[in-house]
């Protein structure tokens, strides 16, 4: 009976630090990502790109589908939400239910004003690779602008990112992903060889 | 049976890790009055912030015949928690943030070093470096403070853009340290070479210097910011306007000799809040600081 009570104590004792842990901490920023070689790579960089530059924690989520992504960028809840994701405009224009128009500079514009007014979420200058080569598509980073009030370095560092990835860029480390590299090393690589880091 | 007992005592000092949550509830609580939450930024870590500014809550709490209960939040934390908060002490650009997103009032800024009220933003090099004038900035690499510290990086932004120096174009490298004390972080920083130049208040060079971690001498001070107002003491809407003003004349009115018995011991409030004393302040004397932030695209006025 004593034994008992005192396994009891000790497991609700051991939940206080679980919480305290999230106290002694700062703010921790949470970079969605899907199970891609893109979402790899790309959430690699921004997590090396973002703790490198401005001091703030990452850690990154990775998702099976769009929606599940899309869940947690719009959660409130700290164990489930995500600040950041990259996305393209294709994939975008499927979220906002709109068609392509004339060139994917349209369509940035289009899924910007879309993403701002509806999801709250502002898109970042685009890193300069193409992901759909039948259908071009742009890439960028998103954060949530609730973030952005706090965190006012990141649009600065994030688009040190923009035009600085072009398609062999980009395709060389999708290769090296493909090759058995590991995305953090293939990331910090590249970033070092920019000197971004 | 004993071993358990070890362990459940090593799982009670773990868990006073989070210093503020449970030494809130202090037996001082007294039944039927009113309990009131001040949220304070940490400056430089958690425990500094809840060790300066525990006896001042204790103090708030025996003059104003109320719980004033206290919690040390992170910066990029405070503005999600102001909803929590009677009454908050911040620096003056999430005073500002605050101020227009959520109608807090400014009721005293505080007194410190040589600037009193105000707080100056400097830019920093080693006396030895051939930096002498902020053009001299260009192509080299800068350690600024939180981005949310308005002397740490947004007056260092500021003085770069009014001298035509684009931080993002036209310097080699900055970055904001990891971790607490980043204040002193860029001064290490620069002191060991590992950077060019560092963003600091002018205070922080002050304190340094005089605790014997730093020589001045080392250092040649670049360029100087306007001063703005500094950390101050501002109350949220949900306050009673004639409690907050009993709040704020309660604050204005603590001097040096000022005491509370705290623990045990008698604490000289200003003393252990490293505070040199509050003076009155209007939202107007924050328009500085607004017109800073407008200038270096911060928050509350941030354009993407």
């Amino acid at each position: 009976m004593l034994n008992r009570l005192l396994s009891l104590i000790l497991f609700g004792l051991f939940l206080i630090p679980a919480s305290a842990a999230n106290a002694c901490v700062g703010r921790i920023l949470y970079l969605g990502a899907l199970q891609s070689n893109e979402g790899k790579i790309m959430s690699e960089m921004l997590a090396l790109l973002i703790n490198e530059r401005t001091g703030t924690t990452i850690q990154i989520r990775s998702f099976d589908t769009t929606e599940q992504l899309y869940n947690a960028l719009k959660s409130p809840k700290e164990e489930e939400r995500v600040d950041i994701v990259v996305e393209n405009t294709a994939q975008a224009l499927s979220i906002a239910k709109q068609t392509a128009g004339a060139s994917p500079d349209q369509d940035f514009i289009a899924v910007k004003a879309f993403y701002e007014k509806e999801l709250d979420v502002v898109w970042l200058n685009p890193f300069g690779y193409n992901t759909n080569a039948a259908k071009p598509s742009i890439s960028a980073p998103l954060i949530r602008r609730d973030v952005l009030t706090n965190f006012p370095l990141l649009p600065r560092v994030l688009n040190k990112l923009a035009g600085a990835i072009n398609d062999k860029a980009f395709q060389d480390l999708i290769k090296s992903i493909d090759a058995g590299e590991k995305p953090k090393n293939a990331a910090k690589d590249f970033l070092k060889k920019q000197k971004l880091i | 049976m004993n071993r358990l007992f070890a362990m459940i005592s090593v799982l009670f000092l773990l868990s006073s890790c989070n210093s503020s949550a449970p030494e809130q509830k202090q037996t001082e609580t007294k039944k039927n009055l009113p309990t009131y939450k001040i949220g304070y930024m940490v400056c430089n870590s958690e425990n500094e912030t809840n060790g300066r500014f525990r006896p001042l809550t204790a103090y708030l709490s025996k003059q104003l015949n109320a719980n004033f209960e206290m919690e040390a939040i992170d910066t990029t934390n405070f503005i999600q928690k102001i909803d929590t908060l009677d009454f908050t002490h911040t620096n003056s650009l999430l005073y500002i943030i605050m101020n227009r997103f959520h109608g807090v009032e400014i009721l005293a800024t505080e007194k410190k070093g040589s600037l009193g009220s105000r707080s100056q933003g400097v830019i920093i090099a080693l006396a030895k470096s051939d930096i002498k004038t902020v053009e001299d900035l260009k192509g080299k690499s800068i350690l600024f403070g939180p981005t949310l510290a308005p002397t740490g990086f947004m007056a260092q932004v500021d003085i770069l853009q009014k001298h035509g120096i684009d931080p993002d174009n036209d310097l080699a490298f900055y970055s904001v340290p990891k971790g607490s004390f980043k204040h002193e972080q860029v001064v290490y920083g620069v002191l060991f070479e590992k950077y060019d130049a560092g963003a600091l208040p002018i205070n922080d060079v002050e304190i340094m210097s005089a605790e014997g971690k730093i020589s001045a001498d080392d250092f040649r001070i670049v360029d100087k910011a306007e001063p703005i107002p500094y950390c101050n003491f501002a109350v949220t809407q949900k306050i009673d306007p004639a409690f907050a003003q009993k709040f704020k004349q309660t604050i204005l009115a603590l001097t040096p000799s000022t005491t509370v018995e705290y623990n045990g011991e008698t604490v000289k409030v200003l003393d252990r809040a490293l505070v040199d004393g509050y003076e009155d302040a209007k939202d107007a004397d924050f328009d500085i600081v607004r017109e800073m932030a407008k200038r270096v695209n911060m928050p509350p006025y941030q354009k993407y």
